[in-house]
């Protein structure tokens, strides 16, 4: 019941994103119209690093008491962080060609995000190569620890290096208020999503496990 | 300036992945519910 809740209010928030993005929101003087991508790229970003945070902290959480809830809920976190940081990547990479002339350059917040989504790859890796269940979920919690280190650093990328990228804008007042209002939206729809998405994917592993137990009793 | 084309690549990237994500997590999830009920069944 709460999904479809959550389903009906993300499509509604969606639908009034994309609006917003298209229609109501002014075309920036200097960028032109794919400066659009930013009210997606953002809030997919900040997606990323709520889901990372959530896989920090459940992470903690499962080394101090072992339950195997905590490893299901940070695994969870860490596969939609990983599609965001991906989607992130790629509308960056995008927006990146007509602006700056390169697909990719090696500059300190594009470099940061792609160790990020690497640290995340491996989160996957660990989880894929350790066949104990203990241990398995026992090195991605450290992984998952020690992968949220590299958010602050890419956060804090723009401003402590000298960089191509856009500085904090919205935290500096550069964008008029519908630009901020559509970003809102954008970032608001997005975390609807997120919480979707992420109650849907525990749902699935609990689903898993039971099948586990289940596969068990059959065979004995 | 003119960039409809990158913005349409990009939306359509982030659209088509997104949908192909959630699709994917959906039908794994239908199996793994109706491979619970058959063995249910079979327990019982």
């Amino acid at each position: 019941m709460i999904n479809r809740i959550l389903l009906v209010v993300s499509a509604i928030l969606m639908i009034a994103a994309l609006y917003m993005v298209f229609i109501f929101v002014p075309t920036d003087v200097e960028m032109g119209v794919i400066q659009r991508i930013f009210y997606f790229h953002v809030p997919m970003g900040w997606v990323a690093f709520l889901a990372f945070f959530l896989v920090f902290l459940a992470s903690i959480i499962y080394l101090a008491r072992r339950n195997r809830k905590w490893d299901i809920f940070a695994s969870s976190s860490a596969e939609i962080g990983l599609v965001f940081t991906t989607l992130m990547l790629i509308s960056g990479s995008i927006w990146a060609k007509p602006v700056w002339g390169v697909w990719w350059t090696w500059d300190p917040r594009l470099t940061t995000s792609l160790v990020l989504w690497i640290i995340f790859v491996a989160y996957f890796l660990v989880r894929s190569y350790l066949a104990d269940a203990d241990r398995r979920a026992r090195f991605a919690a450290v992984v998952g620890i020690i992968g949220f280190i590299d958010v602050p650093i890419v956060a804090l990328a723009i401003t402590l290096t000298r960089t191509q990228h856009p500085s904090a804008i919205i935290f500096e007042g550069g964008l008029v208020p519908a630009m901020m209002m559509t970003l809102m939206v954008c970032i608001i729809a997005f975390t609807a999503l997120f919480v979707l998405v992420l109650r849907e994917r525990l749902g699935m592993k609990y689903d898993d496990e039971e099948l586990k137990k289940l596969k068990e009793l059959v065979r004995r | 300036m003119d960039n409809f084309g990158y913005l349409f690549a990009a939306f359509a990237i982030i659209w088509i992945l997104l949908f192909v994500y959630i699709f994917i997590i959906s039908r794994r999830q239908k199996q793994i519910r109706r491979e619970i009920e058959r063995l249910k069944a079979e327990v019982k």
